[in-house]
């Protein structure tokens, strides 16, 4: 039996292929079988029937040639219709020059034998409807029934029943297994393409899940991004306040001041008692401090965008997803300074992150860790507390910890931390991907990521990698370069 | 104190960033009176010591944020007008406390002078009044 073809689920088309492919290759052997069997009879007719030789010798000869020419025109048969239609000529035609030859023949038995051959051999070849094994037997007993008729008194009637009941029943035999075969490959076709189509099914939903997966590993980087740039642009928003209101009474205070100095620039003694009434009108103390004051706050201002611009610079640039073979701790800092900005009073972020050894990592997905681990730390402690991120080498690993001093993991929570849609923070806060993305991330890194179960001043998660190199990681260009 | 200086209104200025209180003033040095708190507990004992028209409270502050001042203006001092300043957009929170009228408005940083002047304003209008925009006016 033949397996169905993967791509074709419609059953009806998926039979016709599968039937083409086996029919072919069983009509091959039949038709090769009265190609061989057929000379070899003429062969074997020189030897016990010498003097019919000549009569029947041609006819087996166009046999023989229909043979091999039909041969090529069934391997390349384009549906099972054509294939059939041709198969069953030649082996009509093959079959009947033996028929025709057994009225005549001195070796009788051997004949009817040989004969039945053709009978037994399709049955066994061929798998096909009942129909066109009635058709093809009926006309082969048809012609020997013809030849006995045509030439009448060569045989005793017990001559005549006897091969009649024999290749009758041979006939019989053959279509009853043609059948047999044919309702058997049809139902394991049945059994196969039923699997095939559930495979498909089972792709499609598996495909389904994979896609859900992605979306929702899309929408935990874009709510953990979501809220950071949330913070980041009240980071932004107030400087730019500053930058923007301050320009124009920059501009007035300088206004007013350049007047009084052109106008002193051009001044007569006589004109001093004018030009000091200017000045006290405009405040020159006053409009000088407030220039003083707004230039200050200007400056600062830009300090306070360029700070959250270059650690924002840090923390995405990695977000190509290339690895790198680098220092992992230039990531942790930045993303600890993206998130340790404008916290409560009470919240304080220890920072104990030294030069690391260089290692091959994904910076963006490392950042994401980070940032991941940092926030749930800044969420923990709420409004009072402390944050500790340290980073250090230990043999040939680097270990980084984020302890807080928040209420720590219940037990009843800690061995389903990791497990993706687990969540303590409740509707519309956590997607509870944060720590199984991450514990994904760690993992694909070599590394390993744990809950501290022996810490009791809250919760503090481990993160080991390893430092290893792996070749063709580039390091990035160094973006303090690249910002020119 | 000149006729002109007593008809300034007083605007209490309430931001954790002490340039933005400054930026404030040096703009508004000409329209109006800032009094600069850095806490909501400094902008309570601004508003305990009396004559502010308006509040200008800004959302993101450690301890007491903008929306608690808020509350807490509302009920302790009812007349005086509550406009909010965010640096954050699309808050959810913010929204809603303009349509409880806990803020008659909320003003995006960096705001603009001139929106900004007439949003003040409008509710120096209101608070001298009597009638603060809404939710207060119960009291009133």
């Amino acid at each position: 039996m033949s397996a169905p073809e993967p791509a074709t689920l419609d059953f009806a088309a998926g039979w016709e292929a599968s039937s083409l492919k086996r029919e072919r290759s069983e009509a091959t052997t039949a038709v090769l079988f009265t190609g061989v069997l057929v000379p070899l009879w003429i062969a074997f007719d020189a030897f016990l029937e010498p003097e019919l030789l000549h009569t029947f010798t041609v006819m087996r000869l166009v046999a023989t040639a229909a043979a091999w020419g039909v041969l090529p025109i069934i391997r390349r048969a384009g549906t099972v219709r054509a294939l059939r239609a041709w198969t069953t000529a030649e082996i009509a035609l093959s079959g009947a020059t033996i028929a025709l030859m057994l009225p005549h023949v001195r070796h009788f038995p051997a004949y009817v034998f040989g004969f039945s051959l053709y009978f037994w051999g399709m049955g066994a070849v061929l798998s096909w409807p009942a129909r066109w094994s009635v058709g093809l037997f009926t006309w082969l007993l048809g012609v020997m029934s013809a030849g006995f008729v045509a030439w009448p008194g060569m045989r005793s009637p017990a001559d005549y029943v006897a091969v009649g009941f024999y290749v009758g029943s041979a006939a019989v035999v053959a279509t009853i297994m043609n059948y047999i075969r044919y309702r058997m490959v049809r139902e394991a076709f049945a059994v196969s393409h039923q699997l095939a189509m559930r495979n498909a099914d089972v792709e499609r939903t598996l495909e389904q899940l994979r896609e859900a997966q992605a979306r929702l590993v899309a929408s935990e980087k874009l709510s953990a991004l979501g809220r950071l740039l949330a913070g980041l642009s009240h980071e932004i928003n107030n400087p730019l306040n500053v930058l923007q209101n301050n320009l124009d009474p920059l501009r007035t205070s300088l206004d007013g001041l350049l007047d009084l100095a052109r106008l002193a620039g051009s001044a007569t003694p006589s004109d001093l008692p004018a030009l000091r009434r200017r000045c006290a009108e405009l405040g020159v103390e006053a409009t000088a401090r407030d220039a003083e004051d707004a230039a200050e706050m200007m400056r600062a201002a830009m300090g306070r965008v360029r700070q959250v611009h270059s650690d924002l610079r840090a923390f995405i640039r990695g977000d190509a997803p290339g690895m790198v073979l680098e220092d992992p701790s230039g990531g942790l800092r930045a993303t600890a300074a993206l998130l340790a900005r404008r916290l409560p009073d009470g919240v304080r972020v220890e920072m104990d992150v030294g030069p690391l050894p260089r290692t091959t990592f994904q910076p963006g997905q490392l950042n994401q860790v980070w940032h991941n681990l940092i926030q749930n730390a800044l969420d923990a402690v709420g409004h009072a507390g402390t944050v500790s991120v340290r980073a250090r080498a230990v043999a040939d690993r680097i270990e980084v910890t984020v302890a807080d001093t928040g209420p720590g993991v219940a037990p009843e929570h800690q061995a389903r931390l990791f497990e993706p849609f687990f969540t303590t923070k409740g509707l519309g806060k956590g997607t509870g991907l944060g720590l199984a993305m991450s514990y994904q991330i760690v993992e694909r890194h070599g590394g390993a990521m744990f809950l501290d179960g022996g810490y009791t001043g809250g919760a503090r998660f481990v993160i080991r990698l390893p430092v290893r190199v792996v070749p063709g990681a580039a390091p990035l260009a160094d973006p303090a370069a690249r910002a020119g | 104190m000149t006729p002109a200086d007593a008809a300034k209104p007083k605007i209490l200025v309430v931001d954790d960033d002490h340039a933005n209180l400054r930026t404030f003033r040096i703009v508004f040095r000409a329209e109006y009176d800032a009094v600069l708190a850095l806490s909501g507990d400094e902008a309570l004992d601004a508003l305990a010591a009396g004559a502010i028209d308006v509040a200008l409270v800004d959302y993101a502050m450690p301890d007491m944020n903008g929306l608690q001042l808020l509350a807490r203006i509302q009920r302790a001092h009812p007349d005086v007008g509550r406009i909010m300043v965010t640096g954050y957009p699309d808050l959810p929170e913010l929204s809603a406390a303009t349509e409880s009228g806990l803020a008659a408005a909320v003003v995006m940083k960096p705001w603009d002078r001139d929106a900004l002047m007439r949003t003040i304003d409008e509710q120096v209008r209101l608070a001298r009044s009597g009638a603060p925009a809404s939710g207060g006016s119960d009291a009133a």
